[in-house]
């Protein structure tokens, strides 16, 4: 385990027994809410812009 | 799972987040998921629910005593998150009317600190407007400043 650096006062260590379980595959219906909201209504022109690409475990 | 009380164990992508709340009910471990809503503008959603076996269930009413404590570990999620993906936005809205209310609150208490770093929107009224203390939104949005 080794402990990410971050500004935060809480402890954040990486678990690897949890890469096997996608965030994907979670809460599937709320997921489901949100992204039709989402086709729906627009995000503010201000936070659309987007550059930085998902990390993918290895 | 073993998990630390309140230390939180994430996996490599810093997509799903554990700890363990202790109080009069025992340890009880609970999970964070941040789930791609939209790929085009990388928003996210935030769930919050008690981890079993694998799965995480938003629908269950821990009640252990320590919802602040709680909600600030899913606050330090939310930065953790923010730090590592810069550009990205996390979404959520509570499952229940008194989760949401309660999130609602717990924003405004903070507001001024969270304002700091971030940008925080709500949606009413059929548009995102900055969020403003003690109004009610239907959903919350957070991103990097």
């Amino acid at each position: 385990m080794k402990t990410t650096k971050n500004k935060s006062r809480t402890s954040i260590k990486t678990n690897k027994s949890l890469n096997k379980y996608s965030s994907d595959s979670f809460f599937k219906d709320k997921v489901e809410e949100a992204k039709q909201f989402f086709k729906k209504y627009e995000l503010p022109s201000h936070l659309k812009k987007t550059t930085h690409k998902r990390v993918k475990a290895a | 799972m073993n998990v630390e009380p309140y230390s939180l164990g994430t996996n490599d992508e810093h997509t799903i987040y554990v700890f363990t709340s202790s109080g009069p009910k025992g340890e009880i471990v609970k999970g964070v998921a941040y789930s791609l809503i939209e790929d085009e503008t990388d928003t996210y959603n935030l769930g919050l629910g008690d981890w079993k076996d694998g799965k995480l269930d938003d629908k269950s009413r821990t009640n252990n005593g320590d919802v602040d404590k709680v909600l600030l570990i899913v606050a330090e999620t939310a930065r953790d998150f923010l730090q590592m993906y810069p550009t990205y936005k996390i979404t959520f809205k509570g499952n229940t009317y008194p989760k949401h209310r309660l999130y609602r609150r717990k924003i405004s208490v903070y507001l001024e600190e969270i304002k700091e770093e971030y940008k925080v929107v709500g949606w009413k009224d059929n548009k995102w407007c900055d969020y403003e203390s003690d109004t009610d939104y239907e959903r919350y949005l957070i991103a990097n400043k």
